[in-house]
């Protein structure tokens, strides 16, 4: 019995690298997209590895890079960042991969970071967040497309300022996420001379099923503005919640990460963002036309609207291939000068986009968005104001 | 008159209200073969475990070679000189019979872990001459040929041996056997205990509990009858026969 | 190829130790230890921290693998004194605490935002896959020493202790063998190896957080001492290099056949049914438990020729 299970072993062994030996056909421009699209982030990861699709369809259509069709190589890392290191590997080692979109959080962007460095791949974050990334000796080699939340806090901390709250509470993920955009908020009021008080901090778990333990620390504490850092799901649970709780009388300020239509699936969770929030912030584009093109032919394509982080990989796609364009050869290099050089005031779907000397997106132009309600009872994200910063 | 070797004062131990022994009192001097008899479910066994360790008295104390033992762990009860062979043998049964018998070896020095790791040279003598004592003890209970076997495959007159063996090998000074004949075929449970005499005379007490009464009364010196839970008779084998309570104790259960 | 595959044997290398650990617990001596990770947890955390102040590398690998030690130590007080599933709960419960702890004291340890580590044996200018041999030097000497720690603990008197107290601990115990020193001992020692391979961990990967330690690890060790076969440390080295292989063999499937399954699910699947197998037709693993092996019963039993092993009645 035990012969032939190892033979078993035996012959699968000789399978894999036998049939997987050798690059692929060289007629195409490899990207490669290591996202999560299983695990933790699953859904997310899903919906960016079809925005990434989109992209690279569109430039395909439009006749591809440098004569060639873009293939786009995916990839991924079940929300492990252990696992995004391997994938990035295998894509490097295996599949020839020189430019490639990721890691989807930072954890994974940080592990992968010194080993793309190390091999001269460029490497395109759209949803990687945390400052550490922006002081490792390999920060030049990690492209991100999404801004840093220092940005955003600022956005956040003039809403703050403006409007004279001195008792905060933040409601925030814990992650990278949630805990930096608290942290850029915090940093931003001290440095403007604030005379408030943060008088809560909650990090929260993001999968749980309900908030009414830290909704009514919340209440209890008794601020004026609650800052609330959540992605779609656990947003609208959170939402719901607090209408139910009463706590629509008090200020709250949204993020990108609750954003976006998907908040309004839930009617209670619409009317309170409707009621409640003052002010949330976003990364956007002056016209927001970009994203509107976007959003609709992603909305053709997959039949619903983008969620968190879409436009931003999008964005990653279509910037890639312009600069393997501009480079003329397919070279982590040569690709990552073009890159810097064409990423200076583009028009992209999340926004314009302007990448400093070491690939994060320093630009920014943010919006203020409200929810509204109009006259058909259909809520709406509305623009309210942009800022620069 | 010399101090008891073991000595049971007033010990009692219950289960949730039922009283398994009950201030029970006996004495074993050194030396010989003493017995305990009684119908099942008598608190024999029970008896058994709490002077071993595994129970705590209720009530009572157990003192042994002069020294209270009732609050030890069964290892220091060990330690002490007291070993145990159970009713149902409690065998290694994935290792082999040899291995069995190596266990109960007393002080080995390959046993403490940092010997094991880098002073391998200071126990490998003492491993061999346990080894040849271990092949003495199953040569005498006829289990060496199955030396190498796995202990899970033996049958079940052979387990009970290797429990019986594994009990001579730790060198106790009290040994208390429970049902050793127990599943064996007279002739050679008969030659067992004659073996266990003459272990008895290099100076291993042995405290037995046993059904078959034509056995015990061929080799036990002295024979203590318990009856639900108390101890109702004693005396030398011939007389505790013709006692009233002995006859009680078997009979008048039914 | 050559460098995924020198990558593959760095991994096979760490896990193969933590995979070690844990046969060590629960092959030879029957502790369930569901905790694994935590171990594996506090060994890269040490590490790391040790790494960031410049405690030179061998430093860090062993205080690492001494503090996992001493937690080691301190969880097996209570747990060790629990039933089998009881304890495998504790333990369980205790490698999330530990990590939940880490993940929310951003000061120490980074917290959610994971820390950085120096590689051990860094080289100046040297290619890629020079780096790898010299990590694949590294921790294949760590596992050298693990092995051989190993192997000499289960092939000697104290081997047998061990097994005794699987097989019953209540007869070793009134067999003279005070079990919860020898619990604790070997719970300590697994500890240790498996800190020290959290700490080559975190050395080769240069950055940990704490969403690298969740219990999936902890299951995926446990299939790799099953899978090879507990009570054998060839075993468990055999089930971390199978493991490990099919984990990354089921990735690069999904670009060269054609699968009736997610891709991505595919791994899950194939853990599942390999288990399934092993459990049902060789629930003893893929080799056998090993046999005690001291030089003086290969003295008696092959030397003097003194038994023949005739099966039992």
């Amino acid at each position: 019995m035990v012969k032939k299970l190892l033979m078993v072993i035996a012959v699968l062994a000789l399978l894999i690298p036998a049939v997987g030996c050798g690059p692929g056909p060289a007629e195409t421009i490899k990207i490669g997209c290591v996202l999560s699209t299983t695990g933790l982030l699953g859904p997310m990861g899903e919906d960016m590895m079809d925005s990434a699709r989109l992209a690279v369809e569109e430039v395909n259509a439009a006749g591809g890079v440098l004569g060639k069709q873009i293939e786009l190589v995916e990839e991924d890392d079940a929300t492990e960042a252990a696992k995004c290191l391997d994938r990035v590997k295998k894509l490097v080692e295996i599949d020839g991969v020189k430019i490639l979109v990721g890691g989807m959080t930072s954890g994974a962007t940080m592990a992968s970071g010194p080993y793309v460095s190390g091999q001269e791949v460029l490497m395109v974050s759209p949803s990687a967040t945390s400052p550490e990334i922006s002081v490792q000796e390999w920060t030049s080699w990690v492209f991100r497309t999404t801004p840093s939340d220092a940005f955003q806090g600022r956005v956040l901390a003039q809403v703050v300022l403006d409007g004279g709250f001195t008792r905060l509470a933040t409601m925030v993920q814990d992650n990278p996420y949630g805990v930096g955009l608290e942290g850029a908020l915090v940093e931003a009021l001290e440095e403007a001379g604030w005379q408030g008080e943060h008088i809560l901090s909650i990090h929260f778990d993001q999968t749980k099923m309900d908030y009414r333990t830290e909704l009514g620390q919340i209440k209890d504490s008794n601020p004026d503005v609650i800052l609330a850092v959540t992605y779609c799901d656990d947003g609208i649970i959170v939402f719901k919640q607090a209408l139910e709780m009463g706590l629509d009388e008090i200020a709250w300020l949204g993020c990108d990460g609750n954003y976006g239509p998907g908040m309004f699936e839930e009617p209670s969770c619409a009317e309170f963002m409707e009621t409640a929030i003052i002010a949330g912030t976003r990364a956007a584009g002056p016209s927001g036309t970009v994203y509107d093109e976007f959003a609709a032919a992603y909305e053709a394509a997959f039949g619903e609207v983008p969620s968190v982080y879409c436009d931003t990989t999008y964005d990653a796609i279509k910037l890639i291939a312009q600069a393997i364009e501009q480079a003329g050869v397919y070279d982590g290099a040569a690709v990552k000068d073009a890159l810097l050089q064409i990423g200076q005031d583009y028009e992209g779907a999340s926004g314009t986009i302007t990448f400093n000397e070491i690939g994060d997106r320093v630009s920014g132009t943010f919006e203020i968005w409200k929810v509204e309600k109009d006259e058909q009872g259909v809520y709406h994200n509305v623009q309210v104001e942009l800022i620069t910063v | 008159m010399e101090e008891a070797l073991l000595r049971i004062r007033e010990v009692s131990k219950h289960f949730g209200g039922v009283y398994a022994v009950n201030e029970v009192n006996l004495d074993i001097r050194e030396g010989g073969i003493w017995g305990l008899v009684g119908p099942n479910g008598s608190g024999k066994t029970t008896l058994f475990n709490t002077i071993l360790g595994l129970y705590k008295p209720d009530h009572g104390a157990i003192y042994f070679n002069g020294k209270c033992i009732s609050n030890l762990a069964p290892h220091d009860i060990y330690g002490e000189g007291v070993v145990n062979a159970f009713q149902l043998p409690r065998l290694f049964n994935r290792m082999n019979v040899l291995d069995n018998m190596l266990v109960a070896a007393r002080g080995h020095q390959g046993d403490k872990c940092l010997h094991s790791l880098f002073w391998r040279k200071s126990w490998q003598k003492q491993e061999e001459g346990l080894i040849e004592e271990a092949l003495d003890i199953l040569r005498l209970v006829d289990l060496e040929k199955w030396a190498f076997s796995l202990a899970g495959e033996l049958s079940g007159g052979q387990r009970k041996l290797l429990e019986v063996g594994r009990g001579l090998m730790a060198k106790p000074r009290l040994l208390l056997l429970d049902e050793p004949a127990a599943g064996i075929n007279p002739v050679l449970g008969k030659s067992m205990f004659q073996k266990l005499k003459d272990f008895s005379c290099n100076g291993i007490t042995f405290f037995i509990v046993e059904h078959r009464l034509e056995i015990l009364f061929e080799f036990a010196n002295w024979v203590y009858v318990m009856d639900r839970g108390r101890m109702v008779a004693q005396g030398e084998p011939h007389d505790v026969v013709d006692a009233p309570a002995f006859y009680e104790a078997y009979l008048g259960e039914g | 190829m050559l460098l995924y595959g020198l990558d593959f044997l760095v991994f096979v290398g760490i896990f193969g130790i933590v995979a070690l650990s844990l046969n060590l617990e629960f092959g030879f001596a029957g502790l369930a230890n569901f905790g694994k990770v935590a171990f594996f947890l506090v060994g890269a955390y040490t590490y790391a921290v040790l790494s960031q102040i410049g405690v030179p590398f061998y430093l860090c690998l062993i205080t690492a693998a001494v503090i996992a030690a001493a937690f080691g130590f301190v969880i097996s007080l209570p747990a060790l004194r629990l039933r089998a599933d009881y304890l495998a709960i504790s333990v369980l419960a205790f490698g999330e605490i530990l990590r939940l702890l880490i993940k929310a004291e951003h000061g120490i340890a980074g917290g959610v935002w994971g820390i950085t580590v120096s590689p051990a044996i860094s080289l100046a200018g040297v290619s890629y896959r020079v780096d790898l041999l010299v990590n694949i030097g590294l921790v294949y000497f760590c596992l050298l020493i693990c092995f051989i720690v190993a192997q000499l603990l289960a092939n000697s008197p104290y081997g047998r202790v061990m097994r005794a107290i699987r097989e019953d601990e209540v007869a070793a115990e009134a067999l003279g063998k005070d079990r919860a020193k020898y619990k604790a001992q070997i719970f300590m020692i697994g500890s240790a190896m498996a800190g020290l391979a959290g700490g080559l961990y975190a050395q080769y990967l240069q950055f940990i957080d704490p969403y690298m330690f969740m219990p999936m690890i902890t299951f995926t060790v446990w299939m790799m001492v099953i899978l090879g076969g507990p009570a054998n440390n060839w075993g468990a080295l055999l089930g971390a290099g199978l493991v490990e292989f099919f984990d990354r063999g089921a990735n690069l499937a999904k670009d060269y056949l054609v699968l009736p399954v997610d891709p991505s699910n595919l791994q899950y699947i194939l853990f599942g049914a390999l288990i399934i197998l092993v459990l049902f037709y060789r629930p003893q693993g893929l080799l056998k438990e090993s046999p005690i092996k001291t030089k003086a019963l290969e003295l008696v039993r092959y030397g003097r020729g003194v038994v023949n092993n005739k099966p039992g009645k």
